[in-house]
C-alpha cells in the first residue's frame, strides 16, 4: 500500500521536476535557443587561416574550385578522386613547336594545356581528397575566410542538374589547335553531336497504317529532318529521272506515266510507288530488277506498310493504270488530307454514304462539310481537285469499278465469294478494335452486302477510330481473298 | 451455430505477422521488422535488413587504401570519426608505422568528443521513441556543438575523412582546445539536467526499467559489445581490455549496468551506460587536453599506402561497440579484401532473443536500447 503511494508520489515529483527544467528554459531561451532563423542568419562558418600552405588549407567544403591558369594537368587530384567526378584532359605541343603553355604562379613551366577540366559536383561526396596531392595548390574547396577571393558558396544549389557541372578549363579552340590538338576538338565535337542526337531521339516510332495521304506541299511541312523513320524516308524526292534506270523500255515508260499521274493527284510517294509496281505487275512486267530499282527510291517500300497497301488499291488502281492516266478516282484515303479531325470523320461517312448510294462523292463530302460548317478553305480545294477529274469518270458506275471486274482474278474472287463468318474476326487482339469490327460485320450482312463491301466499311470504320493497325489489316486482306 | 463459433477456423488465435518498417520512425533508419504475435505478445522477431545495402566491402576491392576512409565514414554516419579511426588501425597495423604521439592524442580527443555526439543521439532517441520529445531536441543541441567542432578541425560535419592511416589530414585549427574546454564546461550541467528530465522520470522508469532484459551469458553467446553489453554488467571495453592509441595513459572508468532501476541488463540499464561513458569521455578529453604534445602530425603520412603482402585484424571501441576490419594485402595499394564487423549488426541480433514476451511497444523501447545505426548494419 505505501509503495502505492510511493509511486504516485514520486511520479508527481519527476512530472514536476521535468517542467520545472522546461520553465527554468524559457527564462534564459534568448541564449539557450537553438534555432537559427536561417535565411535572414547564417551560422558563422568557421575561422581558419587560409594561405596555400599544407598545414592551413582551407576546410571549409563548400565547393571546389580549381585556379585554372596554375594547373599543369598532373591528373593527381583525377587519379585521388575515389567517385571519378573530376576530368581533366590536357594536349601536349609536340617537341618542335616554340607553342608556350605558360607558368603556374609557383613558377613552375606547364608543359601541358588543360582542355577539359570538368568537375560534377553533383557526384562530388566533398571528401577533400583530391585537395591535398595538388603540387600547384590551386585545386581547393572555396570558403571561409578565402572569401575575398573566391566567393563562399552557402547555399551550394542549382536548379539543374547539368548546373553541377563545373568547367574551369579556359583554353579557346584555337589555342588547342595551336598546341595540336586538332584531333582532340574532332573528338569532343563528335561526342557533343553523339550527345545531342541522343537528346533528340523520339525512342521507338510506331508506324502507322495507312501511312497519312497528304498533298506533297502539306507533307513536306510536316516533315522536319530527323524526326521519324517513316518521315525521314520521305525526305528524298521522288523525281521522274529516278525510273530511268529500269532497263526495259516499255516498263520504262509505264513506270514514268504512273508516276505523273499520282504526281498530279497529289499522292505521297510510299503511295506512288505501289501505284506503279501496280501498274507494272498488272502488265506482268514486274521482274526482280525493277522490284529492287523501285525499293531502293526514296521512299522504301516497307513490308508491312505498302503490302496491305497494295491490296487495297486493286480496284482503284487498275482502271486509272488500264484506262488513262489523267483520270482518277477519289479514294476514301484521299480525305486523310482533311487536318481537321472531326471534318475528317464527317467526309468520310459522307463518302462512304455517298459510295453506298452511287451518288457524286465529292459533292457529298462538300455538302456534309458544309451542313457541318467544317467546311475550310484547304479541304475545298482538296475536294475540287476532285471535282474536275470526277466529272470524266462521273458515268462510270461506282459498284463496278470498286469491285475491279477488270481485274480478273483477285476483283472476281473477292466478289463470288460468299461473306465469312464472324467468328474469324475473333483473332483481332485488341478488344475495342474487335468489337467495332463485328458491330460493322453484323450491319453489313444485315444489309446483305458482298464481302468485299463489308471488309471495306471494317477498314474504314477502324482506321476512323484510329484502331487499324497492320495486323488487323492483314487480317482483313485474308479475309478479302479468302485463304 | 454455438459449435460454429466455438470452431478454431471461424475465431483464429493462431499467430499474426506483422511489418513494422522499413519506413518506421521508430527503426532508426530503414529496418524491417517482421513481428511474429500473439495478440500484441511478441512470440518471435526476424530483422530484415539489407535496405541501406552499398556494397562497402566490394567497392573497397576497387579503391586504395586512402580512398576507402570516406567510404568508411559512411558505415556508421552517426559516429563517423570512429570508423576512420578503427579502419586506420587496422591499416597502420598492416604497415606496421609508430604514429607521432600528438596525432595519437588529437585522435582519442576527437574520438571521445564523436562518442558524446554519438551517444547524445542514441540516448535522445531512445527517449522519443519512449514518449519523450523534450530531451531529444536538447541533446541534438548539444550534439551541434560537438558538430561546430568537427567542422571547424575539418571542414565537414557528418562525414568527415580526418582521420587518415598514418596521421590526420589536419593539425587542430587555433581555439580549438579552448572551444572544446568551453563545450565541455558547458557540457557537464547538461547530463545533470538530462538525468532531471529523463533518466529519473517515472514515466520514463516505467517504460524502460525491467524492459527487455539482456543476461549477460546471452549477450556474450550472441557476440553483442558496448553499452549494450556493458548494460547487462559485463566489463568489457577494448579501451580497457585491449588497449589502443594512448587509452593506457587515461585515467577512467567503465561504467557497467546495476539494475539500478530494476533487473540487471535492462533497457534502462543499457541507456544509463551510455549517459555515464559521456561524462567518462569528458573525463579523458580533458585529460588528453592536458597531455597533449607537440609534434608533426603529418610525419608518418605515408606517401603511398603500400603495404606488403600479408593480413590484419585491428578491433576499435566504437561507440556501438567492438567494430573490426580485416583487411587482406596482396602488396598492391588496393587491398584485396575488407571485411568489417558490425557491431550494431551483432546487436541488432539478439533482439529477438530478448522481446519474447514483450508487448509491441515494449520493441520499440528494446530496439532504441540497442542503439543500431543501419548504415552500418548493411554498410
Ligand atoms: S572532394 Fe572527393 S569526391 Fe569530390 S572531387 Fe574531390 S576527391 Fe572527388
Ligand atoms: S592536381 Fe592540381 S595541378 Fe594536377 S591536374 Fe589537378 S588541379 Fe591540376
Amino acid at each position: 500500500m505505501s509503495e502505492y503511494f510511493n509511486n504516485i508520489f514520486y511520479g508527481v515529483k519527476s512530472f514536476l521536476t521535468g517542467m520545472k527544467l522546461t520553465l527554468s528554459h524559457f527564462k534564459n531561451k534568448k541564449e539557450l535557443v537553438a534555432t537559427l532563423q536561417y535565411p535572414h542568419e547564417k551560422w558563422p562558418v568557421p575561422e581558419r587561416n587560409i594561405g596555400f600552405d599544407h598545414a592551413e588549407y582551407n576546410l571549409i567544403r563548400s565547393r571546389l574550385h580549381v585556379d585554372i591558369d596554375d594547373c599543369i594537368a598532373c591528373m593527381q587530384c583525377e587519379k585521388a578522386c575515389p567517385v571519378d567526378c573530376i576530368k581533366i584532359d590536357s594536349i601536349k605541343p609536340p617537341k618542335d613547336s616554340d607553342f608556350d603553355c605558360g607558368m603556374t604562379s609557383n613558377d613552375t613551366q606547364k608543359k601541358m594545356i588543360v582542355s577539359r577540366f570538368t568537375i560534377d559536383m553533383s557526384e562530388c561526396m566533398y571528401c577533400n581528397l583530391c585537395v591535398f596531392p595538388c603540387p600547384e595548390e590551386c585545386i581547393y574547396m572555396v570558403g571561409g575566410p578565402n572569401a575575398s577571393k573566391h566567393e563562399i558558396d552557402y547555399e551550394f544549389s542549382q536548379y539543374e542538374r547539368d548546373g553541377m557541372i563545373f568547367e574551369f578549363a579556359d583554353a579557346t579552340d584555337e589555342q588547342i589547335k595551336e598546341a595540336g590538338g586538332e584531333k582532340w576538338i574532332e573528338q569532343r565535337d563528335a561526342k557533343i553531336n553523339k550527345h545531342e542526337e541522343g537528346i533528340k531521339l523520339e525512342g521507338e516510332v510506331k508506324i502507322a497504317v495507312p501511312p497519312p495521304v497528304t498533298t506533297p506541299v502539306k507533307a513536306d511541312e510536316s516533315k522536319p529532318v530527323s524526326k521519324t523513320a517513316v518521315k525521314d524516308s520521305g525526305t528524298g524526292e521522288l523525281e521522274i529521272k529516278s525510273f530511268n534506270s529500269i532497263s526495259d523500255k516499255m516498263c520504262r515508260g509505264i513506270a514514268k506515266k504512273t508516276f505523273t499521274a499520282a504526281k498530279r493527284a497529289g499522292k505521297d510517294q510510299t503511295a506512288m510507288l505501289s501505284d506503279i509496281a501496280q501498274a507494272l505487275s498488272d502488265m506482268g512486267k514486274m521482274t526482280d530488277e525493277i522490284q529492287t530499282i523501285l525499293d531502293g527510291l526514296p521512299a522504301p517500300v516497307a513490308e508491312h506498310v505498302t503490302e496491305p497497301e497494295i491490296e487495297q488499291k486493286e480496284p482503284e488502281s487498275i482502271p486509272v493504270a488500264a484506262e488513262s492516266p489523267t483520270i482518277f478516282e477519289m479514294d476514301l484515303k484521299d480525305l486523310n488530307g482533311i487536318e481537321d479531325k472531326m471534318a475528317r470523320g464527317i467526309a468520310k461517312k459522307a463518302f462512304i454514304a455517298a459510295k453506298r448510294a452511287g451518288e457524286d462523292k465529292v459533292e457529298a463530302v462538300k455538302n456534309a462539310l458544309e451542313d457541318a460548317g467544317k467546311l475550310d478553305t484547304a479541304s475545298e480545294a482538296l475536294l475540287s481537285s476532285f471535282t474536275a477529274a470526277y466529272s470524266d469518270s462521273e458515268n462510270l458506275d461506282p459498284k463496278v469499278e470498286s469491285a475491279g471486274d477488270e481485274k480478273p482474278e483477285s476483283g472476281e474472287q473477292s466478289q463470288d465469294l460468299p461473306l465469312f463468318d464472324i467468328k474469324d474476326l475473333n483473332s483481332i487482339d485488341e478488344k475495342m478494335a474487335r468489337g467495332m469490327a463485328k458491330k460493322i460485320y453484323t450491319a453489313g450482312k444485315r444489309a446483305e452486302k458482298s464481302r468485299s463491301e463489308v471488309i471495306r466499311d471494317i477498314k474504314a470504320g477502324l482506321s476512323d477510330a484510329g484502331k487499324l493497325d497492320s495486323a488487323i489489316e492483314e487480317l482483313l486482306n485474308r479475309l478479302e481473298t479468302g485463304s | 451455430m454455438e459449435e460454429q463459433l466455438l470452431d478454431k477456423s471461424v475465431i483464429e488465435t493462431g499467430e499474426m505477422v506483422l511489418n513494422m518498417g522499413p519506413q518506421h520512425p521508430s527503426t532508426h533508419g530503414v529496418l524491417r521488422l517482421k513481428i511474429h504475435t500473439d495478440g500484441e505478445v511478441v512470440s518471435k522477431i526476424e530483422p530484415i535488413i539489407g535496405y541501406l545495402h552499398r556494397c562497402f566491402e566490394k567497392h573497397c576491392e576497387k579503391l586504395s587504401y586512402e580512398q576507402i576512409v570516406p567510404f568508411t565514414d559512411r558505415c556508421d554516419y552517426l559516429a563517423s570519426m570512429h570508423m576512420d579511426h578503427a579502419y586506420s588501425l587496422a591499416v597502420e597495423k598492416l604497415l606496421d608505422i609508430e604514429l607521432p604521439e600528438r596525432v595519437e592524442y588529437i585522435r582519442v580527443i576527437i574520438s571521445e568528443l564523436q562518442r558524446i555526439a554519438s551517444h547524445l543521439v542514441a540516448v535522445g532517441t531512445f527517449g522519443l521513441d519512449v514518449g519523450a520529445i523534450t530531451p531529444f531536441t536538447w541533446t541534438i543541441r548539444d550534439r551541434e556543438r560537438v558538430l561546430d567542432l568537427f567542422e571547424a578541425l575539418c571542414g565537414a560535419r557528418l562525414l568527415y575523412n580526418y582521420i587518415w592511416p598514418g596521421g590526420v589530414s589536419h593539425d587542430l585549427p587555433p581555439k580549438f582546445l579552448e572551444r572544446t574546454i568551453e563545450f565541455l564546461e558547458y557540457f557537464d550541467p547538461q547530463i545533470d539536467e538530462l538525468n532531471n528530465l529523463l533518466t529519473t522520470n517515472k514515466i520514463f522508469i516505467e517504460r524502460t526499467a525491467d524492459v527487455g532484459v539482456l543476461p549477460p551469458e546471452v549477450g556474450i553467446n550472441y557476440g553483442v559489445t558496448g553499452p549494450s553489453l556493458r548494460g547487462s554488467g559485463v566489463n568489457f571495453d577494448l579501451r580497457k581490455n585491449e588497449p589502443y592509441s594512448v587509452y593506457p595513459n587515461f585515467d577512467f572508468d567503465v561504467p557497467l549496468g546495476e539494475g539500478i532501476m530494476g533487473t540487471l541488463g535492462d533497457s534502462w540499464d543499457r541507456y544509463y551506460v551510455r549517459v555515464l561513458e559521456m561524462r567518462e569521455s569528458a573525463k579523458i578529453i580533458r585529460q588528453a587536453i592536458e597531455q597533449l604534445p607537440d609534434g608533426d602530425v603529418h610525419a608518418a603520412l605515408p606517401k603511398k599506402v603500400r603495404p606488403n603482402a600479408g593480413e590484419v585484424y585491428g578491433r576499435y571501441e566504437s561507440a556501438r561497440g567492438d567494430v573490426g576490419f580485416y583487411i587482406i594485402s596482396n602488396g598492391k595499394n588496393i587491398p584485396l579484401r575488407v571485411k568489417m564487423r558490425s557491431p550494431a549488426f551483432c546487436n541488432l541480433s539478439v533482439l529477438s532473443e530478448i522481446s519474447e514476451g514483450w508487448m509491441i511497444s515494449d520493441i520499440i523501447a528494446i530496439l532504441g536500447s540497442l542503439d543500431i545505426v543501419l548504415g552500418e548494419i548493411d554498410r
